[in-house]
Formats: structure tokens, sequence, C-alpha cells
């Protein structure tokens, strides 16, 4: 099963490493993760988090990311570059590039929503470098400055033009983000990665040491000083006790699932233009290192240390991660001495984190079309300019709670996420076969992974991760409670199907059928390319012979 | 959800927690570092 080879290529090694972790280092590492730590390890400091944080990264993170860039480098060597094509290249059977086709949705579909975010980083940044974000204590200014700069209150608000509406920033992360993804794999998004991820990492130790040298900032308020705010992050308490409780695990092996990029079909993709003998299990490990760094001892000493000093507990409870990011921060950066130089770091940092995750995202989508369609670049480029802007308008358009969004997010985001992640470690360890798999790995490796990542990888990765994702899908979709058994529907279902008291939403239910307008035409692209790449294959035979 | 006070500051296993885990993602991402900036750095 061979065919033609593209002429993209990553032109270092050091590259696509940086352009892996940039990927996977993003919002999540500097606003989720601690919020998330923070809000499941106790009531006594999030310690325990990590315990069941580590856990999930040795045997679902650094498995799943050896697995993809495994399977990548080998769909790559048979001449795909897409999911689908990988997918295909991996079964040789006529459903696999439908199979395929989810590791294009994730990425596209989520690109429309997450340059949105990207959008709100910069519009952060430059108003607080304009000083339009300068509202002392006033808790409530913050919020209502965020409310107005998405338009949260109303459909349709958010698109305007001006320094603090999100319109205006919009447009400009778009069409930076096309020029990049148009200059290619490695004048594009290698190059930007290349400066940008050392650049994010420095920003990031500016920040953490500011944060980590303000002692107790409130004169009445000596409790809040940088110790208690450590403490909330980092105190086990009673460890065993917090250890039992399922929502914990559930909510570590989600996080290490988001943050390192794992079945959203981006390593799966980048791995692909790598040679057969270049090294994938030195460069999967340094990529989710790189990413550990970020988010644990970096986004672990920044975040909620920072709103402790300035809030405590009180003002961190209960705070999802946008409110954390865009309300709580901005408050404490400008309450902070020299806040605005502090505050527009921080958002210039979040932007750059966005920005080389949100490039990652369009890549599987540009190969799919390419390989699929035979279109060039610049052709492959338009087209899904043209379905991410639409999609993108929908989110933006739709802003009233952020109600797309948040639907689009669950589904896709989460949901899907979980569903690629679980194919995608089965067909390594099952269908490739875990030995075939296992040398294939280890082809140009320049460490060995220990030998009992053969039975992790097969057996207990997959058997948690179906464990994990049965857990979600009974407390998120159908609302049972881990702790009292008692069940009802969730708002994200609610959303669709509507009772009494809760009414279905119109966004919600639209947001829905974006999602399968989307999946429909990535399956009839699909649908072509299998028939393409059958007639290529024969072709390819018949030359042989 | 109650409030947590924590006027206590880090704890002995919060120390240990927090060197722990920023200590490990730290020399792992150090000692990946060198071994790639020690290798060669084009892919083939």
């Amino acid at each position: 099963m061979q065919k033609t080879k593209t002429t993209e290529s990553w032109s270092s090694r050091l590259g696509v490493i940086l352009a892996v972790a940039g990927s996977a280092v993003g919002l999540g590492n500097f606003l989720r993760f601690p919020g998330q730590a923070a809000k499941y390890g106790g009531d006594d400091g999030g310690g325990a988090f990590m315990v069941a944080y580590f856990i999930s990264l040795l045997i679902i993170g650094i498995p799943i990311c050896w697995a993809e860039w495994t399977m990548g480098r080998y769909g790559g060597q048979r001449g795909y570059n897409s999911s689908p094509g990988i997918f295909h290249a991996i079964l040789g059977k006529p459903y696999a590039k439908y199979i395929g086709v989810i590791g294009v949705i994730i990425p596209v579909i989520i690109y429309m929503y997450y340059v949105y975010i990207e959008a709100w980083c910069l519009g952060y940044a430059i108003n607080f470098l304009t000083g339009n974000l300068s509202f002392g204590n006033n808790v409530d200014a913050y919020g209502d400055f965020w409310g107005a700069f998405i338009g949260i209150t109303e459909n349709g608000s958010a698109i305007g033009f001006s320094l603090n509406q999100v319109g205006f920033y919009l447009i400009l992360v778009f069409i930076f983000n096309f020029i990049l993804i148009y200059r290619g794999l490695s004048k594009g998004i290698e190059w930007f990665c290349k400066f940008a991820m050392p650049l994010l990492v420095f920003l990031a130790i500016i920040i953490a040491v500011r944060v980590l040298t303000l002692g107790a900032p409130l004169a009445d308020q000596p409790d809040q000083n940088i110790m208690n705010g450590l403490a909330y992050m980092w105190n086990p308490g009673n460890l065993i006790q917090n250890l039992k409780n399922p929502e914990l695990w559930l909510a570590a092996a989600g996080q290490i699932f988001f943050s390192l990029s794992v079945g959203f079909g981006v390593i799966i993709v980048y791995a692909s233009y790598l040679n057969k003998k270049d090294d994938v299990v030195l460069s999967g490990l340094s990529a989710t290192s790189a990413n550990e760094f970020c988010e644990v001892a970096l986004g672990g000493m920044i975040t909620i240390p920072a709103a402790y000093m300035f809030l405590g507990a009180a003002g961190i409870v209960g705070q999802g991660t946008f409110a954390l990011g865009f309300k709580v921060l901005p408050l404490v950066f400008a309450n902070m001495p020299a806040g605005v130089v502090f505050g527009s770091i921080f958002f210039i940092l979040l932007f750059l984190a966005a920005v080389t995750s949100s490039l990652s995202m369009l890549q599987p989508g540009i190969a799919f079309l390419e390989e699929s369609t035979g279109m060039n670049r610049k052709q492959s480029v338009s087209v899904l300019g043209l379905i991410t802007g639409l999609g993108c308008l929908f989110v933006v358009w739709f802003s009233k709670d952020i109600k797309a969004l948040d639907t689009i997010d669950f589904w896709i985001g989460t949901f899907a996420l979980f569903v690629l992640a679980t194919i995608q470690i089965i067909i390594f360890g099952w269908v490739l076969g875990i030995e075939k798999g296992w040398k294939e790995m280890h082809e140009g490796a320049e460490i060995r992974v220990p030998n009992f990542y053969k039975i992790i990888i097969k057996y207990i990765c997959p058997l948690f991760l179906l464990v994990i994702f049965a857990m979600w899908v009974m407390t998120n979709v159908f609302g049972y409670n881990l702790q009292t058994g008692e069940v009802q529907l969730t708002g994200y279902v609610l959303d669709l199907v509507g009772d009494s008291d809760h009414p279905a939403s119109a966004a919600a239910r639209l947001s829905v059928a974006l999602i399968v307008i989307v999946i429909g035409f990535m399956c009839a692209i699909a649908a072509q390319a299998g028939k393409r790449w059958k007639q290529q294959e024969t072709e390819d035979e018949e030359v042989s012979i | 959800m109650t409030i947590p006070i924590l006027a206590a500051g880090l704890t002995t296993g919060g120390w240990l927690m927090m060197i722990l885990s920023v200590g490990s993602v730290t020399t792992m991402f150090c000692i990946c570092l060198y071994k790639v900036l020690r290798g060669p750095n084009k892919t083939n």
C-alpha cells in the first residue's frame, strides 16, 4: 500500500518536537490545570490531584503519545499524511477512512471556537497595555468587561471592532494563523514554534518569579500570602480519603488527555512527515515533558497562588477556566506592583500558547484536503479557511452565555477526544499488534521504552480509558452522581432535548447541527478519497509488476 | 463546598508534593532536552 509521497517535511528534529509541544501547550496548562487541581484536590489543597494526575500521565498520556507518533510515522512511510489515510494504511479496510475522519473533524471544529478564545488573549494583552483593564479592586468591573468583550449577554453583540470588542482581534488572529499555515510545515508552523515556544517559557518564568516574590501583597490580609497560596495548590490534605473520590480520577485523566493533545488528530499527522529512521520515542517523550514542565512547574506555580493572594480561597472556589483566566487573573495583575506590564506579559504568553495550538489544528484538515482531493496548498488553505471562517462566525454570533462554544467544546472537544484516543490505542495494541507496533516504535529510537509498557499499552491503558470514558459518559451525559447515585440529565443533554424546567436551547441545537454538517462533509470527501487511493494503489501495483 | 482556610501554609506533605511534582517534570524536561540537543538535529 504505497502512495506518492508528499513534498512537505520538517527541517529539524527540534522543530518537530517544539511543534508538537506547541500543539499541546495551550490555555489548559495555565488556566485549566491549576483550576482542576484546586477544585478536585480536596478542601485542604490540591496535592491529591497530582497523584492521580501522574498515574494517568504514565498509563494513558505517554503510551497514547508514543502510539500516535508511531502510527503517524507508519502511515507517512506509506504515503499518507492525513488521519483517514493513516488509518486506511494501517487497517486496509473500507471503513478505516471513516474512523480516521474523526481525527480531522476534531481539530477542524475545535479551531472554530479556539480561534475565538485566542482573540480574547490578544485583546486582553492589548487592553492591559493601553490601561483599559485597570479597574482596581472592583471585582464586578472585570466581569462586566469580559462579558461585553465576548458578547455574553446577547447573541451577535461580540461582533464589534473597537479596542474592547473581540471582532477586531478575531480578524487579526484568523489572518495571522492562515498566513503561517499557508507558508507550510517547516516555513510556517515549525518556524513560528521555534521562537514562540522558548519565548513562551521565558515569559512564564518571569511571571512565576513575580508571583513567588509577592510575599503578602495585601497589608490588611496577612494570611493571603504566597505560602498559603502554594498550600492551596499543593497541600495533599487527607491523601487517602481524597484519592477515594472517583471524580478526582476522572478529572485528572481528563486533564492529561486535553493537555497532551492526545486523541486530537494532530500528533499522528505531524509524525507522518517523519522518515522511517527518525526517532519517535525520545521525540514523543520530549514533547510530553515540555508540556508537563509548562503545566506543572510553571502553570502550577502561577495561577492559583496568585489568585489566592489577592482574593483568598473564596475568590477561586467555583470559578471555571474562563472565569479564572479572564475575570480573576486580570484583577490580580491589575492590583500587583507593575501590574500593567505583568498582566500584558501574561496574556501575551496565553496568546502565544493559543497560536501554537491553533496552528496545529489546521494541518490535519489541510493534509486531508490535499491528500483526498488532489488540491494544492493554496486551494486547501482557501477551502479550510472558508469552512472554519463560517464555523467561527457561527460561534461568535451565538455568544450569549457562550452557548455555541460550550456545546461544541463538550461534544467535540471532550466526548470525541475520548472516542478517538480509545480507538487509537486499541488499534495500536490489538490491530497493528503490540509486537509489530513495538518494533515499529523502536525503529531509529534513541532510547528504549521499558518492556512493561507492552502490558500497559495492550491491556491497562485501553481498560483504564474505557473505564474513565464510561464514568465520564455516566456523569457528564446522563448526570449520574458518583457520590449519591442520583441521576439527572446534564445541561448539555437538556439543551438538546429540553424538559419542563430546562427548555431546549436553539443555539445548542444549531451547534450540534453544525457538527453534523461538518461530519457529513468530511465523510463525503473521505468516500471520494477512498476511490482515489484505491485507484492509485492499483496503478502502483501495475507499475511494480 | 466549604471554603478552606490555610493559615498554616505549606505542610510537610505539601512541600513534598510540590517538590516532587515540579522536580520530576523539570528533571524529565531537562534530560530530554539534553538528549535531543546532543543527538542529530536534522530529520532523515
